[in-house]
């Protein structure tokens, strides 16, 4: 089963996020609400989650950001970068995003891209 | 209204993914689903909204950039660098003219952001999995006191038929659906025009078949910048 780290500093977007993936079959392994606890869980988790759902504008570090430090420990992590700035897009990819959803995406979109990265 | 404009698609973001957690319901009553479709069909009208406003704030920003000059040529170089590199998933391909030399226009920063949005806006509106941009760039000489004009021909995009008969900035008040697939080169026009340039769409080009349209991008030449 494809295990999903969610970022996003919305309480509401995370619950959104996971009752969606849950529903699809996907385990939802942990939950962030800021670029640094992400980059905290990660370090500290020994399983690391097959896909991480990234927010870019967030408190203490931005998604941009803890991409970069993620990517830095783990160059093969897959990061589904999830904004309403569309403007971020190329600097999400240059930090390692596989894939960029702009807010508000379709959830077919969302699982989509899950398939897409789960099946490579 | 950067940040509001942020959270307000973050709040669409969760009413449109709960109506469509509602709609995938097993046996869900009909006249729910109407409602459901419904209620969907405004978030979106909502969205169109939002992101409306926001190009209203971006070309804002162009008033300041008419104190600046920029470089055309290295402008469309890093632009189409740019461009061939945020669709990972579409295979597009720029022809564009050798390069040379320097044509100092109007605009700083904003004339490369304006051809990324152009060039975007019509890969996202080419049906195809893959989409071929040409360039050509003539120096117009009788063009508000000389400028450099810069034309994007796509052969195969289909223009939604309303754009083609309609000015892009009026093109929200006739049909809002088709606004939304737009609204980049509505900032293209917006833009265009704060800088004393001009933007605007012929459809047509080599493509045929209702296929096919040019794109053509006017900036004013900076004198001694």
């Amino acid at each position: 089963m494809t295990s999903v780290l969610i970022v996003d500093d919305e309480m509401f977007i995370v619950e959104l996020y996971r009752d969606i993936l849950q529903l699809r079959g996907y385990k939802v392994v942990g939950t962030a609400f800021d670029g640094e606890e992400a980059l905290r869980k990660y370090t500290s988790a020994n399983d690391k989650p097959d896909v991480i759902i990234m927010d870019h504008r967030m408190p203490v570090m931005n998604g941009v950001q803890a991409t970069k430090e993620i990517m830095k420990m783990n160059p093969s992590q897959k990061v589904i970068f999830v904004s309403a700035d569309v403007l971020v897009e190329k600097e999400a990819r240059d930090a390692g995003a596989v894939e960029f959803l702009p807010k508000p995406f379709r959830m077919d979109d969302l699982i989509e891209k899950m398939q897409k990265i789960s099946s490579s | 209204m950067d940040v509001v404009s942020h959270d307000m698609l973050n709040d669409n973001q969760a009413v449109l993914s709960y109506l469509e957690l509602i709609l995938a319901t097993p046996n869900l009553d009909r006249k729910a689903a109407d409602y459901a479709r419904k209620a969907v069909s405004h978030v979106r009208s909502s969205t169109m909204r939002i992101e409306n406003v926001r190009t209203i704030v971006r070309a804002g920003k162009a008033s300041k950039a008419t104190l600046e000059s920029a470089d055309l040529m290295a402008a469309i170089k890093e632009s189409c660098e740019d461009v061939l590199r945020a669709f990972p998933s579409k295979r597009v391909e720029i022809g564009k003219p050798a390069l040379s030399g320097k044509a100092m226009v109007i605009g700083g920063v904003l004339v490369k952001e304006l051809l990324i949005t152009v060039m975007s806006s019509i890969v996202k509106l080419d049906p195809d999995s893959e989409a071929t941009l040409n360039l050509t760039v003539a120096e117009d000489a009788g063009y508000r006191n000389r400028g450099w004009t810069v034309t994007i021909e796509d052969p195969n995009v289909k223009l939604p038929a309303v754009v083609k008969d309609t000015d892009i900035d009026s093109v929200h008040t006739k049909d809002s659906s088709v606004a939304a697939k737009v609204s980049g080169l509505l900032f293209a026009k917006i833009a265009a025009d704060a800088l004393g340039g001009d933007f605007d769409v012929q459809s047509g080009g080599t493509g045929g078949a209702g296929r096919g349209a040019l794109f053509v991008l006017r900036l004013r030449r900076a004198e001694n910048r």
